[in-house]
């Protein structure tokens, strides 16, 4: 106990010096994920400079090849290049859980807004966001594929569509609260149009949430992107993606465990790296925890 | 102050507000009626939960569902208010006719800058440009006595004082320089040193600018110091109002004679220190309101007939208005 004591001077006189230092370990959650998703990132965007390997070039006489030097990650059972071929399934990865994301994050947001603003609207859009909630993604993309050519877009929207009732649910009740603020009250005292009143003064005060529930949005549709690919409903087969490199791999996985390995230690470090952000952000947001600017 | 006598910018007449609940229909202002002149100052007193604030929201037409304005008129330079389309009305919102808030700390929006906010309301009203509001912005936080007003205006809310803040406010609200202002509890969330700030610089600036201004307040001692007339409110309705000197000298409602009674009064070293008292039960839910005289259950003076027939606002001296059978039969001591 005395130590502490006789220390906290010595501490309060290295304030500043460490203030500079104090973002990594304060926000070590943020460092970690944003560092890890922005080398995955890298790594899928510049896949062709990176692997000299075509992913979907065939090589029948190097097939089912453990790991060398040659075939970093090994090959697969029509001897295609596993590294490469993780390299590019990131991308469609990447591509999903972007879209996804930003689809969701603004459909949600303006359905959420409305819903919260306006009474009239209220009950009607929720009560359709709680039917929405009720399709699972799979089902969903399983009757798609049926209906239209299977691709990336496909699946895109079969991920966004559950997505959607969660992000609405949330700008709906943060607007609730949002709009009961005396400074929105205040600009309507001051005559704000509408428009103004949403975009100036609700919406940027919403943010944060939003921000946050947006990885979470993100990380999920990896992980569905992934699992739509391994029951076959999701990107078609000739495109690699982590699911469809798991779901080629699964029957060899006694024989070649790293064509399931590989691509899979990939979908769950980007997944862990996504909600490690989205938990670090929200911890640096919180406003319940000192706020420094 | 000048212009006592001045015809009225604002009139109000006989303005009612309802709230739809789950158990009927609340009356939260009950056929108000009152008029402010040209740099005139009324103050309107009351508990909370009298109905001060939803007055001054219906005056703005700031009621949002399920509330409603269900009848009277508004006044503002001979238009009527409760007749103007939305769109009309905004024009009108911190043009002619203003609004302070009771809370300062969060009557700004935090993630704007001052200056932003300041600005705002004369690019809106009055079409300048980004760089001709700023100039505006800076004028009225001197104005309102900001010091270094260009580094205040790149500021945000949270680097301000709660005094700060609602000079700010003020600023904002006096930019169109309308012709009513009405605070709403401008001083309650204040310091008392800052309060005084607050109110000298209101009183100040009404002087300048011949602002009308309705004072909403709970303070008796505010409404002494700024207002030439006083409303007293109790549950929706107006029970008394006065010149202010004729109020605090003789007030005629025993629900008057209560609040002054239970504001603390300074006594200098020699003087009777006088205890200070309290009414009894709160504020009835307007849902269940007694029948006849509301003050009634609460009154120390309530005889029957309080509790049969309800009473009428009556001049029972010239200038003072009273809603009670037994007007002028209290005196303030008699709670004590």
């Amino acid at each position: 106990m005395s130590d502490i004591a006789l220390a906290a001077p010595a501490a309060l006189a290295f304030t500043p010096r460490k203030r500079r230092f104090g973002f990594v370990s304060r926000h070590v959650t943020v460092v970690v994920g944003g560092t890890l998703l922005t080398v995955l990132a890298m790594l899928s965007i510049c896949a062709p400079l990176i692997t000299p390997f075509d992913p979907i070039a065939l090589d029948v006489a190097h097939r089912l090849r453990p790991p060398s030097a040659e075939h970093w990650f090994g090959t697969d059972n029509y001897g295609r290049d596993v590294f490469s071929r993780t390299l590019y399934g990131g991308r469609i990865s990447l591509l999903v859980g972007i879209s996804a994301t930003i689809l969701s994050g603004l459909v949600g947001t303006l359905i959420g807004i409305t819903a919260g603003m306006f009474r009239w609207a209220d009950a009607a859009l929720m009560r359709v966001m709680d039917g929405l909630m009720a399709i699972p993604s799979i089902l969903l993309a399983v009757a798609m594929m049926t209906l239209v050519r299977p691709g990336v877009m496909i699946v895109i929207i079969a991920i966004t569509v559950p997505e959607l009732p969660r992000v609405a649910r949330l700008v709906r009740s943060v607007t609730l609260v949002i709009r009961e603020q005396t400074y929105v009250q205040a600009a309507r005292a001051i005559g704000t149009r509408l428009p103004a009143l949403l975009f100036r003064h609700i919406l940027p005060n919403a943010l944060t949430p939003i921000i946050v529930q947006a990885t979470y949005v993100c990380a999920s549709a990896v992980l569905i992107e992934a699992y739509l690919g391994f029951l076959g409903v999701g990107i078609p087969p000739e495109i690699p993606s982590w699911g469809n490199i798991i779901a080629d791999g699964r029957t060899y996985v006694q024989l070649a465990i790293w064509i399931v390995l590989f691509p899979a230690s990939f979908l769950g470090t980007m997944v862990m790296a996504i909600n490690m952000l989205g938990d670090g952000v929200r911890d640096m947001l919180d406003p319940r925890l000192a706020r420094r600017l | 102050m000048s212009g006592t006598d001045a015809a009225p910018v604002l009139e109000v007449d006989g303005l009612t507000t309802c709230f739809e609940t789950r158990d009927g229909t609340a009356v939260a202002v009950d056929s108000i009626s009152y008029s402010v002149g040209r740099g005139q100052t009324l103050g309107i007193v009351g508990e909370s939960g009298c109905g001060k604030s939803v007055t001054a929201l219906s005056v703005m037409r700031l009621i949002q569902p399920p509330g409603r304005i269900s009848a009277g008129r508004v006044m503002l330079d001979g238009q009527d208010l409760l007749q103007l389309s939305e769109p009309e009305m905004r024009k009108v919102r911190g043009n002619s006719l203003s609004m302070i808030f009771q809370d300062p700390m969060t009557s700004l929006n935090p993630v704007l800058t001052i200056g932003q906010q300041v600005a705002e309301i004369s690019m809106h009203h009055q079409g300048l440009s980004r760089k001709a509001a700023m100039d505006r912005a800076a004028e009225m936080l001197r104005l309102v006595h900001i010091p270094d007003q260009r580094r205040r205006l790149e500021e945000y809310p949270h680097q301000l004082s709660g005094g700060m803040r609602q000079r700010v406010m003020i600023a904002i609200a006096l930019t169109c320089m309308p012709k009513v202002l009405i605070a709403d509890e401008p001083t309650t969330a204040l310091d008392v040193t800052i309060q005084a700030g607050v109110l000298s610089l209101l009183a100040e600036l009404q002087e300048q600018t011949g602002t009308a201004l309705v004072l909403i307040t709970h303070d008796l001692g505010v409404v002494s110091e700024m207002a030439q007339r006083v409303m007293v409110m109790y549950a929706g309705q107006k029970v008394e109002e006065a010149e202010t000197d004729a109020l605090f000298e003789a007030p005629l409602h025993p629900y008057t004679c209560g609040l002054l009674a239970a504001s603390p009064r300074f006594v200098a070293d020699g003087g009777t220190r006088v205890p200070l008292a309290e009414i009894p039960g709160t504020v009835p839910p307007l849902t269940a309101l007694p029948p006849a005289c509301r003050f009634a259950p609460r009154c120390p003076m309530a005889v029957d007939r309080c509790r049969m027939e309800a009473p009428k606002l009556r001049e029972h001296r010239p200038g003072q208005w009273a809603a009670c059978w037994r007007a002028g039969e209290m005196e303030v001591a008699h709670y004590v």
